[in-house]
Formats: structure tokens, sequence, C-alpha cells
């Protein structure tokens, strides 16, 4: 036992002596051991580590991030107690896009719910929204609500939130603005008022003024205000573009906007962003397409044309041509054109002596099948049908011409005494003409026998007016003419009626002219009655030097002119008497 | 050019609006005061070669039954107070409008304005007070809207104040 006890001492005094011997030493290999296991770091060493340990532990595991989270939310609690305003101002720029693409998504299934519901409707709005639906791959619902709103922004104002002062302001052209300065103070105030007044809770803020057709959107910032100014009805989607100008705003000229004191300048840069908030209301890009597809219609309608139209539309010409023709020929009245059947019904009243419709059809080029007439026969009392209609029933002979003026139908020429006297009676049933007038229709029978008198020429020596020897066969044969042409024209009904006509050349006065023809003629009357002409039918003129022809002038000289001529008329057959 | 928002304070009928509504520019009706209880009007003022727009947030006055909205007073330069100097329960409520702004907004620079001072006679607002009120170092100035008198020099004290000039 004793042995034991002094090992136990020997090795405590062993100990104690190592303690007292080596102390120092000891202390110090205690030390650098400790040292080795848990090295003394300096805070410059553990920043250089730090990024690359936190990189390393991500990898490995979420340790380190279960670890910071309670250290981080804890931060943040104690960051926003002491001022929110910072973490408002950092977030501001990212909440926003993050909150809309949230609610864009929930709208976008509600209009697909909507879509389904209006996909039933029908009508030529639907339609040209439904093909613009497909053109430009939106929902249709979108389309047609785009189309319902007609508005545009006016005026956009950046105000500095926590003054009122005006920062920057734009306005359309068109828009006369003054004091926009003003105006920025008095929605501030009246944002103001309003928060006062109604909702004197954190974050809530006036968004919208209505003034009939005028709205004030309103987009708060934490240092800006955005306030657009809207005639009509805006979409919701507009109020997404005040807000992106307003966050990207904030995010360029934040510091400008935090150090504000009432110089504007600086915010003159984002005049651009604010202009694109007006340019909402031109809805340029609708319209350029809508262009493109008047463009596309207009191409489809070429090639259609091409394929089609155009035939179509000459056939078209064509018709409207005939029909303009056809109205035009006289003895014709179109009354009615309409289309039956796929045929053309031409209704009117037409003339049967007037020009047939298909032969102007045919001209047209038009098909006979496709045209169907129905015509009501009329009597037209136009010239010509009047003349066309009388000659068809008078139906003259050759030797004579007719012609009508003011409802007398006139005849001239030769004709024989029993077409003369048919004729007179004929006329009366030719509507349109009155009577015939047939004085200056000689009879073919008389003819002859007047023809033989007034080709008698009796010539005379100068000044003188003793007819000449030689001519005295000829007043013979001129008085028989004369007895004969009585009797015949007697027998017709008719009278007749000679006249002696007395000339001189040009030589001497007009006077001493007028007596010498004169006398000639009475000279030739006196021989003629000697020879048993009757007085009643037979007077003698003079006409002095007058009456000749240039012919009769240049070719004969005086010698010619130096005569006695006969004229013969008939009265007609009606008036039985001679009326010159 | 620089802007700066400015209010004007005083009690009911000190005649604040008459005191100014010839040297502003307005555009909003007097009704906008018993509405909204503030109007706008605008005061360009010249200060050696600077010019500076004031934004004019003329407030409705205070009287016992209508509190001025402090909350008007947010981002402003410097404020005006109106005290009738016929009435000296004005110059109390001034006082004490002025202590409300100095919560709200700060220490930010103002201009006290006796106004009525074509009515002198009339006074009941003594020498004395008027002293003691310019020994605090507050910028008294006696104004006249009828006659004008002050109002410019108000306006340009209030911007070389606000310039820190």
């Amino acid at each position: 036992m004793s042995t034991g006890r002094d090992r136990a001492q020997n090795w405590a005094d062993w100990i104690e002596l190592r303690r007292l011997l080596f102390e120092e030493e000891l202390e110090e290999s205690r030390k650098q051991k400790e040292g080795t296991q848990a090295p003394k770091l300096a805070p410059e060493d553990v920043s250089e580590l730090l990024p690359d340990a936190i990189v390393h532990s991500s990898k490995q595991d979420t340790k380190l991030s279960k670890a910071l989270a309670p250290i981080i939310e804890d931060s943040l609690d104690t960051s926003i107690k002491r001022d929110p305003q910072k973490i408002v101002d950092a977030i501001f720029p990212v909440i926003g896009p993050a909150i809309r693409k949230s609610i864009a998504e929930t709208l976008k299934a509600m209009i697909q719910t909507i879509n389904a519901a209006l996909e039933h409707g029908f009508s030529s709005r639907s339609l040209k929204w439904r093909v613009e639906a497909m053109r430009t791959g939106k929902p249709f619902a979108e389309v047609a609500l785009s189309h319902s709103l007609l508005f545009r922004v006016e005026q956009v104002f950046l105000i500095h939130r926590e003054s009122g002062l005006l920062l920057q302001h734009v306005a359309l052209d068109a828009v006369d603005v003054h004091d926009s300065d003003m105006i920025s103070g008095m929605l501030t105030a009246i944002q103001d008022f309003v928060h006062d007044s109604f909702n004197r809770e954190e974050g809530g803020s006036l968004e919208t003024l209505q003034v009939g057709e005028l709205s004030v959107w309103v987009e708060q910032g934490p240092r800006a205000i955005l306030a657009g100014v809207i005639r009509g009805n805006a979409p919701q989607s507009v109020r997404s573009v005040f807000k992106e100008t307003l966050e990207t705003i904030h995010l360029e000229q934040r510091e400008e906007l935090e150090a504000y004191t009432g110089d504007s300048a600086p915010f003159r840069r984002s005049q651009p962003l604010m202009r694109s908030c007006l340019e909402v209301q031109t809805d340029e890009g609708g319209r350029k397409s809508s262009f493109r597809l008047w463009i596309m219609l207009g191409v489809l309608l070429a090639v259609l044309g091409a394929w089609w139209g155009v035939p179509a539309l000459q056939s078209r010409w064509r018709w409207d041509d005939f029909i303009n023709r056809v109205k035009a020929e006289p003895g014709i009245v179109v009354t009615s054109v309409a289309r039956e059947d796929g045929k053309y019904v031409v209704s009117g009243l037409r003339d049967p002596l007037a020009a047939n419709p298909d032969t102007i059809r045919a001209r047209a080029q038009l098909d006979s099948a496709e045209i169907v007439y129905r015509w009501k026969p009329y009597q037209s009392l136009e010239r010509e049908f009047v003349l066309a209609r009388a000659k068809l029933l008078l139906n003259p002979p050759e030797t004579v011409s007719l012609s009508l003026e003011d409802g007398v139908l006139i005849a001239k020429g030769w004709a024989s005494h029993e077409w003369i006297m048919g004729a007179q009676r004929l006329v009366r049933v030719v509507s349109g003409v009155t009577r015939l007038q047939d004085d200056e229709l000689v009879l073919h029978n008389l003819q002859g026998l007047i023809e033989r008198i007034e080709r008698q020429v009796f010539l005379f020596e100068l000044g003188q007016s003793q007819i000449l020897s030689v001519q005295e066969a000829n007043l013979d044969d001129v008085a028989r003419s004369i007895t004969e042409l009585d009797g015949k024209a007697q027998a017709l009904g008719r009278k007749m009626y000679v006249e002696v006509i007395g000339q001189t050349d040009e030589v001497g006065s007009e006077e001493a002219n007028m007596r010498i023809s004169r006398g000639r003629a009475e000279r030739v009357l006196s021989a003629l009655i000697a020879r048993g002409v009757a007085t009643r039918n037979i007077s003698a003129t003079g006409i002095g030097s007058e009456g000749y022809t240039l012919a009769e002038r240049q070719d004969r000289g005086g010698a010619y002119n130096r005569r006695v001529t006969f004229k013969v008329t008939l009265s007609s057959a009606k008036e039985g008497g001679a009326d010159r | 050019m620089i802007q700066k928002k400015v209010c004007m304070l005083g009690a009911f009928a000190v005649g604040k609006t008459s005191l100014v509504s010839r040297y502003v520019r307005s555009i909003f009706s007097d009704k906008y005061y018993t509405t909204v209880g503030v109007k706008i009007d605008k005061k360009l003022v010249s200060v050696g070669e600077k010019e500076v727009n004031l934004i004019l947030w003329d407030l409705a006055g205070e009287d016992e039954y209508q509190k001025v909205h402090m909350s008007y007073l947010r981002g402003a330069s410097g404020y005006l107070l109106v005290v009738d100097g016929t009435r000296p329960a004005t110059l109390e409520t001034a006082l004490r409008l002025q202590k409300s702004a100095a919560e709200a907004v700060g220490d930010i620079p103002f201009v006290l304005i006796l106004n009525k001072s074509d009515l002198t006679d009339d006074w009941e607002i003594d020498g004395t007070t008027v002293e003691e009120i310019a020994s605090r170092g507050w910028p008294v100035i006696r104004g006249s809207a009828k006659t004008g008198e002050g109002v410019e020099e108000s306006f340009s004290l209030l911007v070389r104040k606000i310039l820190g000039e």
C-alpha cells in the first residue's frame, strides 16, 4: 500500500518539479496549441474571406440563408421603424412592376373568360375587331375594349410631392395652357385636402378627379406626383403608362428629386418620357395598322378585280351604255329597267317605226338571252315618225318629196291627179299631220303642157316691142297650149293662170326699160288673146331689166334679155283658185 | 427660374387676400378658401438679378370654427404671417399659428405683416407690443391693403431670407 502511495506522491512531485522547471515553456506551448486550433483573425482577413465563404456555403446547403434570415428580418424591421422612407424609396421602382405583373396575369385570365362570352356576338363591327384580334394576336375582348374607349391625354404634370411645385409640364400642341405652376399647386392642395378630410390613413391618396369629359389621373411616387389630364374614356392601361413613367423618373432622377429646392431645370431631362404619356392618345400603332389593313384590302380587291371584277364591271358599263342608247333612240320611251330571275327586263313604249333595240343590243355586245323587252306600242309625234308614218300610208311616187312643217305635210314634185286626191283623203288619218299642202305639186298629165308654154321665148330688137314675124308660129303654139291647159285644169277642178313677162336689156334708163318691157308683154298678150286665149286666165307684166341671172347677162349679152316669157300657175285641188 | 412655395397665414378677416390681391396673378376663385381651405396664387419677385417665382398658398384664415390645415405648409420655403393691427386677438392667433407652423415644417423664414396701417388711429396693438415682437428677431413690416404699403417689401424681404441673403 505504502509503495503505491509513494508512487503517487512521486508522480505529484514530478509534476510539481516540471511545473517549476518549465512553467513558461508549457504556457507558451499550450497557447500555441490553442492557436492552431482556433486562429485569431483580424476583421480585414475576415472581410476578405467572407464573400468566398458565403458563396461556398450557399453552394453546399441553405444553412447560411437560414441563419441569416432572422437577422435580415430584424434589420429591415429596425430600419423601417426608424425611417420607412428609405426602404420605400429603395423598393418603389421594383414593387410597381411586380404588382402590375401579378394583376396582368389575373386580368389575362379574366379576359379569356370574357372572350368566350363575346365569342358568340356577331356584327360587322365585331367582325372587324375579330379581324384585328387575329391580325395582332391580341385577345378579342381586349381589342373590343380598346375600341370602345376614345380618349386623349392632353397634359402631363410632374409635381414635387412635398411642395406641390411644378417640376415639369408637357401638353399637346392643340391644348392652350397657362399657369400650369398654379394648377400644379392647386392640384396638390386638393390632394392634401382630400387626404386630410377623408382619408387619414397612410398610403391612401386621391387618384382621380373627374370634371365632365375631363379627368385628372394622379400617380403618387415617394418624391413626385405625375398627373395626367385626360379627355374621354381612357383605359386602365394608361395608368400603367403613367406609373411606369413615374417610376422611371424616380429611378433616373432620384438625386435631383431629393435635392430639389425650387430649380426645375434638371427635370427637363424627363420631358421626353412625359411626352410618351401624351403619345398614348394618338394610338398611332392602331391607326397605322388599320391603314395597312386598307392597303391589304385594296390589293385583295385588285386581285379579285382582275379575276372576276373587271369583266363584270365592263359588262356593267356595256349595259349602262346600251340602256342610255336605247333611251336616246327616237320613238322609244324606257319607263323601267329591272332585274328579274337573273335577266334584265326593259319596259316602256315603242313606236312600231322606231329602231329595233335588239340591233343596239347586238352592237353593245350583250347577250340577247339576258334581256327581256316589254314594249307597249304607241305613236310618236316626233317629226320623223309623223313623216315616216305619212310616207308609209300615202305611198307617194318617186317624183314626190314629202316634208313636214308645223304639222303641215308639204308635197313637192309631180304626181298623178289620182294620187293627189287619194293623199288628200288619207292624210287626215295620219296622226301628227293637220293637212296636206300640194301647191307645189304638179300634175303629171299637165306637166308637159306647162313645160311647153314656159319653154317659149319671144325676142325683140333693141328698144322695140314689135313681135318678129319669124315668131308668129310660136305664138300660135303658145295660144293652143294655154287653151288646152285651161280646159284640162278645169276638168280636174283646178284653175290655170298664165303670166306674160316682158323684159329688156340693161341699156337705157330703168323707167324706159319698164315701159318697153310692159309694152312687149302687152303686145304678146294681145296677140294671144287675138288667137283665142281667155282673158280671165292671162295677164301681162313688165319687169324692166330685172330678173336676169348672171349667166344670162354674160352669155347672151343684151340680145337674149330683150324678151317675153311665160309663167304658168295651177291652183291646188282643194282651193280651186289661183293664189299667185 | 427658381420656384418657391410660400404660405400666407393669419386669423380670419385680417385682410390677407386683399393685401396681396393687387400684386399677384390669380386664376382661382375665392370659393376655394371655403371649400378646399387654400387658394393658390403666383407672384414673381426679383431680388437683385435673381427672379423667383413664388407659388403663394393663401391659407383660409383661422377662426374659432375653422383651423388652418397645417399640412398645406408642407414643402413651403417660407410664410407670411398677417396680423390686423386693429384687432389684438389676431396677433395672438398669429403667434399661435407661427408656433404650429414651426412644429409642422421647422424653422423656415417668415415675415410678419401688420395690416391696416392706413388705420393707425384705430390700432390697438401698441408700439411696445410690436417692439417686443421685433425684439424676438422677427421681421415685422407695416402694410396696407388700401395703399399697398409694405406689400412688395414683405415679399422681397421674405425671398431674401429664403435665399439666405
